[in-house]
């Protein structure tokens, strides 16, 4: 993708990109609630959970139905490596990433020599499997009493300057914000490599990209480990930003939002899934008196964009935007021509 | 210990039933359009619902109120199929599977809307209505299920092999192109299938209501435990499904004496990984390579 | 001397026995056709050299490489590549994409190089692209690098195929009717595009119908009936063939 993208497109893009960036700085101060805040830390955190869905799902074109598990893994293993063992949240954060990466790639190695709805079953079973761990080991994760007095973050002693706590709504934004940058720059860079040509092959047509030399199963479970070690890394934020864990957070019906987030963003595109996410999580809060029908809708929701815009508003947008071009303008006369 | 022993066996073999019963539907649907109809759960769900209502609220009698689960579960399939799945005839595999997803999810919270989340009781007089066999003896409710159920088994087994209508949803199956050409209807055969599909999983509902609590949640295990089962027996395959239904109700069964109880639904899980990972293509479908 | 080697290869599918005791080879520098009536198995064969189905009996292998048992990835590296019957592109993606996506298995930029991009992943995309843009050149198709693979006609696709297997630097690439649905006069300039290939020292296996594209080609010819081969040899000497002659007309006549 690099290289054949013409030059003002690029620039455009990075400059749309550092606006974005720009505004998100500024948030805080523009904003000027606690309450919306909030809101966007947990919009953060839902944009890093569906990014991992969107390699797994919108890159690989593979239906797994366990993500929310795997944000669970990484929300309980982080709680429970901080106030257990005492380890620093700053290496409990990277273990958690590891610890569910290291479950997805098991849930992948079992599940991944099937396809279709076979995987998506495999992997919703396991998700229910994870949860039924949660909800039973009481002993370690005190099961539906849920795990509360989660610490914050442990301080960043910067020397000279003084302590950065994360103690206020502020800091845990700041924190969540260079998590997501990081997690959107990673998923762009992957996307535009190698390796997201093996994804992307994989989902257009599994059978033609392996006789074309790409070893599909190697990459099926790279993509399996990578959305989960995105999962572990948002499980791990929302364990120390909330505080207080549950397993019913980390239920099938928690996988729907976000595949509700990859679907309308729309064939892996990585602006989609970020708008789309940071929308469905303002949406319910701020039409919270409808929330009764927030499930209802979700559901219809998914209906409505497999039948009638299967391509999310990516494929809206690059439909739209295909018109204007040379090819797309040489397409339309062709047609009228036949 | 005998007896305890036979009696799990009993008991087995009734949940064993209603489990074949209703993943019957759900192979019956897939062997048709070669999707995995997510919203399955919910048609058993809707099926206890309407026995529910018919029977304990309106007092009907019950072999009303399951007739009325069977009209009212094969009239939400219908209307699946016509909203949904057949606007995505041609679409690939995963987006008929992710939109079952969304029907699933709309319909539970819809009950849960309706209905609320308040469990309902639904009690037939047979429930308490106790029946000696031999030396067990369970609650007539059992009883009625599991006769009902093995008549339903029979019967479509008779109806796909004999009927013209069951040569036509096997031509279907095989090829739609060549049925369409030997003057068979596929639209109409494969609304037949979703009726009669999802009527099996009504009838299901209405059947264990009794037994169950009814909840606008109940579909979940139901869903889950019929794919693998359709999963264990070949997809596809109605012997496989029968064998494999009777297989998961034994062993959930006769898991009770080794796992405790809040486990006893990963049994089902266990089995479908053990399967998918020794015998990918199930019990009985035969090993298909695709030609490319 | 021989590239690909098939040696008493069959496949049985469940009863059924597609391909039975097959023994052929394939020089360097050589255009093998491959031809017989529908159903006699000869996209079977290019399912089993290229890995798609493990054969049943037999060996596979490319130089000193046994193939049978490779899975298709495996089978590519070591320079085996083919196009589709049916007709099987990346869709969604651009025509380059199609292409570049062909170059993947002889790069080696891996997860932590393409997340941390230093240097010499910058080059290798480079010269990827040019390739693919060399390529895409070769088969008449470099105006449409950008359009998305669906959009193009169904002739322009089985150039995109032919572009994607060369850009896996094949030993041997096998056409799985490659002028179907061409007119005549692109059937013709994929005749001399096929030469061009064998120029760049590249052999080919060709599967087609069309009997003047494979005559004109072809060093030799491979007939197959009911899966068996039933002539190898040249093929002014294939027309000639009672058995040849027969599999045909038996086949029209009923």
């Amino acid at each position: 993708m690099s290289g054949t993208e013409p030059f003002r497109i690029s620039v455009a893009r990075g400059a749309a990109w550092s606006a974005a960036l720009a505004v998100a700085v500024a948030l805080p101060w523009i904003l000027n609630s606690n309450y919306y805040l909030q809101l966007f830390i947990l919009a953060g955190i839902n944009i890093i959970l569906a990014l991992g869905l969107n390699i797994v799902l919108g890159f690989t074109g593979l239906l797994s139905l366990g993500h929310a598990g795997l944000f669970g893994v990484g929300a309980y293993c982080s709680a429970l490596l901080v106030m257990r063992t005492g380890l620093s949240f700053w290496l409990a954060l990277p273990a958690s990433a590891a610890f569910a990466a290291l479950i997805g790639g098991l849930i992948g190695t079992c599940s991944l020599r099937l396809r279709g709805h076979y995987l998506a079953i495999a992997t919703a079973g396991f998700g229910i499997i994870i949860y039924q761990v949660f909800l039973n080991w009481i002993s370690l994760t005190k099961g539906a009493a849920a795990l509360g007095d989660i610490p914050e973050p442990n301080p960043i002693v910067i020397p000279g300057v003084g302590a950065l706590t994360f103690d206020t709504r502020i800091s845990m934004y700041f924190l969540v914000l260079t998590m997501t940058a990081i997690a959107i720059l990673v998923s762009g860079r992957i996307r535009n490599s190698r390796i997201g040509d093996a994804f992307f092959s994989i989902r257009e047509d599994e059978v033609a990209a392996e006789v074309m030399g790409i070893p599909t199963f190697r990459y099926k479970l790279l993509a399996f480990v990578l959305s989960a070690a995105y999962a572990g890394v948002a499980g791990s934020l929302y364990a120390h930003y909330t505080r207080i864990i549950a397993p019913e957070m980390f239920h099938l019906f928690e996988t729907v939002t976000s595949l509700v987030m990859v679907i309308t963003g729309g064939l892996g595109s990585i602006v989609g899934v970020v708008v789309a996410s940071i929308f469905f999580t303002l949406m319910p809060e701020v039409m919270r008196e409808l929330n009764d029908y927030r499930m209802i809708a979700y559901g219809a929701l998914l209906v409505v964009v497999m039948i009638f815009l299967p391509e999310g508003l990516a494929g809206l947008v690059k439909q739209r935007f295909w018109r204007g071009t040379r090819a797309g303008k040489r397409q339309e006369a062709a047609r009228g021509a036949a | 210990m005998g007896e305890y022993l036979l009696t799990l066996l009993v008991s087995g073999l009734v949940t064993g039933s209603v489990y074949t019963v209703t993943a019957l539907g759900l192979t019956m649907v897939y062997g048709i359009l070669n999707v995995m109809n997510f919203a399955h759960g919910e048609v058993f769900m809707v099926g206890a619902y309407c026995g529910y209502f018919l029977f304990a609220v309106l007092g009907m009698s019950y072999p009303v109120a399951i007739l009325g689960a069977i009209a009212g579960a094969a009239a939400t399939g219908v209307l699946m199929e016509a909203v949904v799945f057949r606007p995505l005839r041609n679409a690939p595999q995963l987006s008929p599977l992710i939109a079952s997803l969304g029907v699933s999810i709309f319909l539970q919270n819809m009950a849960l809307l309706l209905w609320s989340p308040t469990p309902r009781m639904f009690n037939t007089p047979f429930v308490d209505e106790v029946v000696r066999i031999f030396v067990i003896s369970m609650s007539m409710q059992r009883v009625i299920v599991f006769i009902v159920c093995a008549l339903l088994i029979a019967a479509l087994y008779f109806v796909v092999q004999k009927t013209a209508l069951g040569k036509s949803m096997r031509a279907v199956a095989l090829d739609p192109e060549a049925a369409a050409l030997m003057g068979i209807d596929n639209r109409r055969v494969i609304v037949a299938t979703f009726a009669i599909g999802s009527g099996l999983a009504g009838v299901a509902g209405a059947l264990v209501g009794p037994i169950l609590i009814i909840n606008p949640f109940m579909g979940i295990p139901i869903i889950l435990k019929a794919f693998a089962i359709v999963i264990m027996g070949g997809f596809g395959s109605i012997q496989g499904t029968v064998v494999a239904g009777f297989i998961l109700g034994l062993a959930e069964s006769f898991g009770i004496l080794i796992i405790p109880s809040a486990y006893i639904d990963t049994i089902a899980f266990v089995l479908l990984i053990g399967t998918l990972l020794v015998r990918p293509t199930g019990l009985f479908a035969e090993r298909l390579e695709e030609n490319v | 001397m021989a590239l690909l080697d098939l040696v008493g290869v069959s496949k049985r599918f469940g009863g059924l026995t597609a391909v039975s005791d097959v023994s052929f080879s394939v020089g360097e520098g050589e255009i093998v056709g491959l031809i017989g009536p529908n159903g006699a198995g000869k996209s079977t064969l290019f399912n089993l050299i290229s890995g798609v189905h493990r054969v049943s009996e037999g060996a596979i292998s490319l130089g000193a490489n046994r193939l049978n048992g490779l899975r298709p990835n495996a089978v590519c590296a070591l320079g085996v590549a083919r196009t589709f019957q049916k007709i099987r592109v990346f869709p969604r993606l651009s025509v380059m994409k199609n292409v570049v996506i062909g170059c993947h298995c002889r790069t080696h930029a891996g997860l932590l190089a393409s997340i941390v991009r230093p240097a010499w992943v910058g080059r290798e995309e480079q010269e990827v692209e040019d390739a693919a843009r060399q390529l895409l050149n070769f088969v008449g198709l470099g105006n449409r690098a950008d359009d998305e693979a669906r959009h193009l006609s169904y002739g322009e696709q089985r150039l995109l195929e032919i572009a994607r297997a060369l850009a896996t630097k094949p030993k041997v690439i096998l056409l799985d009717e490659p002028a179907a649905g061409l007119s005549s006069m692109d059937s013709a300039a994929l005749m001399s595009m096929v030469g061009r290939i064998r120029e760049r020292g590249v052999s080919v296996m060709i599967i087609e119908h069309d009997m003047e594209v494979v005559m004109g080609l072809s060093d030799r010819l491979v007939v197959l009936n009911y899966g068996q081969k039933i002539f190898e040899g040249r093929p002014e000497a294939a027309q000639r063939d009672a058995a040849v002659v027969a599999s045909y007309l038996g086949t029209a006549a009923s």
